[in-house]
């Protein structure tokens, strides 16, 4: 029994006072002043870099991602936290950007002309083709008369 | 040497010893169900900012431009070669520029006196490059100040542009501020409580729900501005008012911020019980869990503004 040893540890009362003493004093007031640092930047750096949408676009998310990972990291405690919580939060990010790449065949990209009438004008009503598919699709392959399967 | 598993319930030390402190557990129920919850809102926001990456991405390079009402280039893209004048400085005679739009311009009195109401971006469209010019050149001789514009088009509105973008960019950095303030003193709170400190935890926990209040306030008011109280210009809006309905900016812009502030509403709520619940002397440094677990979404929320802030209004 000796041998055993358990994960978690009793702590005298002072003890459990300095690790919360040790947690609480995290630097909650440096990192409020970071965030006000970034949003100024964050400002700043949209206002002049206005014109050119890439670099805006990349460095505000650098600024934000920064920001909001300050809030997480010790706001939201996670690092104190144990690995179980990325567990939930990965997959919720991961599925987050697949609905996002999932969308966007359908709402983000145009259809191009000529696929657009060669698809109205071969496919017969009733088949899977619609107007509007997607180049990256490729190309229908029904001639005139030919339905495609179910 | 063998390792304890811990068990799902408080783990128990070897024998003769004295309980373990529910501080020293893994984790508690509440904090994954406090996680879980807020991995699901991740995915809720989500569907707001990813629909509206997406519908950004998919609009037209024409939907929205400096002389016309949103998407009006795309039901009537022979607009695209016409000229406009913005009209940015009445003068001393109102009646003679009013004349002057009438005459040269052939508006009706009232689309003349609304263009005056309107100016520094008071827009005369649908005109060809020479009645442009010549308007432009009447309302100089009148001490007007008015300039003759193309017709540019975008494809969504784009920040700072006061004749396509209705958005307070000051403002509302100024509220992102405010909101960070807010987590500040949320954790400030926790800390205190964790430390025995109930005063101060109360003190910072009333803090936390005036601040975020004041956040609330100053949305309501942007919002107030936005649909009622101001006139934009038609790139804006064909109503003048900015609302849901005017173009698929407005109501996207409307459906994420709305959610937003819908769930700090939420999060003011709770933060007034658990601050109710520390003035009877709830919490302590044994049991500060719900204040934990409410900071946590506090945290959440703000981390959602952070991101909301520099799409809608940045980029």
């Amino acid at each position: 029994m000796a041998d055993d040893k358990v994960i978690t540890k009793v702590l005298a009362p002072t003890e459990i006072a300095e690790e919360h003493d040790q947690e609480s004093h995290a630097p909650y007031v440096w990192v409020w002043f970071w965030l006000l640092c970034l949003t100024v930047v964050e400002y700043f750096y949209a206002y002049y870099l206005n014109p050119w949408f890439l670099i805006l676009l990349l460095g505000l998310l650098v600024w934000a991602g920064i920001k909001a990972s300050l809030v997480a990291w010790y706001f939201m405690h996670l690092k104190f936290e144990g690995k179980w919580v990325y567990f939930m939060i990965v997959p919720a990010c991961v599925l987050a950007a697949v609905l996002v790449l999932a969308l966007t065949p359908d709402v983000a990209m145009k259809p191009v002309e000529e696929d657009v009438e060669e698809a109205v004008g071969i496919a017969p009503a009733g088949t899977a083709d619609s107007p509007g598919q997607v180049r990256a699709a490729g190309r229908s392959n029904t001639t005139q008369g030919q339905t495609l399967g179910a | 040497m063998a390792i304890a598993t811990p068990s799902i319930h408080e783990p128990r030390p070897a024998a003769g010893h004295p309980p373990v402190p529910a501080h020293t557990a893994p984790v508690s129920p509440g904090k994954v169900a406090m996680w879980l919850f807020l991995a699901t809102e991740v995915m809720f926001f989500t569907g707001l900012i990813g629909s509206y990456i997406v519908l950004r991405a998919g609009s037209p390079h024409n939907a929205y431009s400096n002389l016309y009402a949103p998407a009006r280039l795309l039901l009537e893209p022979a607009l695209g070669d016409t000229h406009g004048v913005i009209l940015e400085k009445v003068g001393a005679s109102e009646a003679e520029v009013e004349r002057i739009l009438h005459s040269v311009a052939g508006l009706s009195a009232e689309a003349a006196k609304k263009v005056i109401e309107e100016a520094p971006h008071g827009i005369i469209g649908e005109l060809t490059a020479e009645k442009a010019q010549a308007l432009a050149a009447a309302l100089h001789a009148t001490g007007a100040e008015a300039k003759v514009e193309p017709v540019l088009t975008h494809n969504w509105p784009k920040p700072y542009d006061e004749l396509t973008n209705p958005l307070a960019i000051n403002l509302t950095a100024a509220n992102t501020f405010i909101l960070i303030c807010s987590s500040l003193t949320m954790v400030l709170a926790l800390s205190a409580i964790q430390r025995g400190n109930r005063a101060k935890g109360s003190f910072f926990l009333l803090a936390t729900v005036l601040i975020g209040s004041t956040f609330l306030s100053i949305q309501v008011y942007e919002y107030c501005q936005l649909g009622i109280f101001h006139h934009y210009p038609p790139g804006i809006s064909a109503t003048g008012h900015f609302r849901p309905s005017v173009s698929l900016f407005a109501s996207c812009f409307y459906t994420m911020t709305g959610f937003h502030g819908a769930h700090v509403t939420g999060g003011v709520i709770l933060l007034l019980v658990i601050f109710i619940g520390s003035l009877m002397g709830r919490w302590s440094a044994t049991n500060y869990s719900p204040v934990e677990l409410a900071g946590l979404y506090w945290h959440f929320v703000d981390l959602v503004w952070i991101i909301l802030f520099t799409i809608v209004y940045l980029v």
